[in-house]
């Protein structure tokens, strides 16, 4: 970078470490009045990306609700659903969203090691619900009900599919958040990390509702 | 500017710290969202699940309003949205995505189901007459012998 500076960079530099001063000084200034991270913006931005993967799922819900009756002559809903496994899957959801509220209650209150157990049974609960769709998949493979089939199981796998990659994604991140509450504690940085992934968490549970509610127990009934 | 918001914020006395953890949830209130959201999961599937004779309308309108509720009983025990918090842009943003998506979903469905109806050519229609006759030949025939690979695989699992 520097080894190839132009005259034009000399006059911005001074400018540079300036701004990025002052932008410290207000967040470090933030932190101390009200003793919390998240008034730098971050949890502002991460809540708007949530409201922007909200629209990515409506777009979902949108085709399913136009063409979730498109069966072209395959299996329907009630033949391929099992509704007591969605019951099952989406209790672990709802586990390991209060499990979640427990992990942050313990942050918040700077008990590591209650707040990393609780984080650990968060993730155990997400694999759960995660090995549970996996195994729905796979059946649903085994017996033909594969998304090249019609227009409803097309958009069937993409939803549901969309849905647990996101879990995936989240179980990673709980993963990673592990390890650097390890490594570093409960820090600002880390609580403001725990934040967001409470929030994107929470988040997915609240799709959830929408999935069980539309795809599976008012399909079946249709 | 983050001056003035800070300013903006305890002047309305809203952001005080001595409100912050109630922000945040406390066990009582993650444990009565947990409790409401388990009494609005268990009652649709029990409608699903159990074979009350309940008419279908009824049963629909169950499964909506309940699974409408738990998405604000999340919202309020789990995400805690409220009016204040962030100053107002939360809620803000969440009420605007609620609009875009009521547009997207009730225009979707208003528009589409109206295109199949009214756009459908003739061939397309024999096709779908076809195909609902193979649907009723199979709900007639249960035991599988219109679409073997389906019905065969599941009556085993």
């Amino acid at each position: 970078m520097s080894a190839t500076t132009m005259p034009g960079d000399h006059v911005d530099m001074p400018n540079g470490p300036e701004v990025v001063s002052g932008i410290d000084f207000h967040v470090s200034g933030h932190a101390h009045d009200a003793d919390h991270s998240h008034d730098t913006g971050t949890m502002l931005g991460f809540w708007l990306y949530l409201m922007s993967d909200c629209l990515i799922f409506g777009v979902l819900f949108a085709v399913h609700a136009v063409v979730g009756q498109n069966f072209a002559g395959g299996p329907a809903p009630a033949d391929i659903f099992e509704i007591d496994m969605i019951l099952l899957s989406t209790f672990m959801l709802l586990f390991s969203s209060i499990t979640y509220g427990f992990a942050v209650i313990n942050m918040q209150q700077r008990k590591l090691r209650n707040t990393a157990l609780w984080l650990i049974v968060t993730g155990v609960f997400g694999a759960a619900f995660l090995g549970l769709e996996v195994r729905e998949f796979l059946h649903l493979w085994s017996i033909g009900a594969v998304p090249m089939e019609s227009a409803f199981l097309s958009s069937f796998w993409l939803l549901v599919g969309t849905h647990g990659l996101h879990v995936t994604v989240g179980t990673i991140w709980l993963c990673v958040l592990l390890v650097q509450l390890y490594m570093h504690g409960i820090t600002d940085a880390n609580e403001r990390r725990v934040m967001c992934l409470s929030l994107f968490w929470h988040f997915l549970d609240l799709i959830w509702i929408g999935v069980f509610s539309f795809v599976y127990l008012a399909a079946v009934l249709l | 500017m983050s001056g003035l918001t800070q300013e903006t914020s305890n002047g309305g006395g809203f952001d005080t710290p001595g409100q912050e953890p109630s922000s945040h949830g406390s066990y009582k209130s993650y444990i009565t969202g947990f409790l409401l959201s388990v009494i609005l999961t268990v009652i649709p599937f029990w409608v699903v699940m159990s074979d009350t004779p309940m008419h279908l309308g009824a049963a629909l309108t169950i499964i909506f309003v309940l699974g409408t509720g738990q998405i604000l009983v999340h919202i309020y025990y789990f995400l805690h949205v409220d009016l204040r918090a962030e100053q107002g842009w939360q809620a803000m943003s969440l009420i605007f995505t609620g609009i875009i998506l009521f547009v997207v979903l009730a225009g979707s469905i208003w528009v589409m189901y109206h295109l199949h109806t009214n756009m459908m050519p003739p061939h397309f229609i024999n096709d779908a007459e076809s195909v609902s006759a193979r649907e009723n030949a199979r709900v007639a025939a249960p035991d599988g012998e219109t679409t073997p690979e389906t019905v065969g695989h599941s009556s085993h699992e």
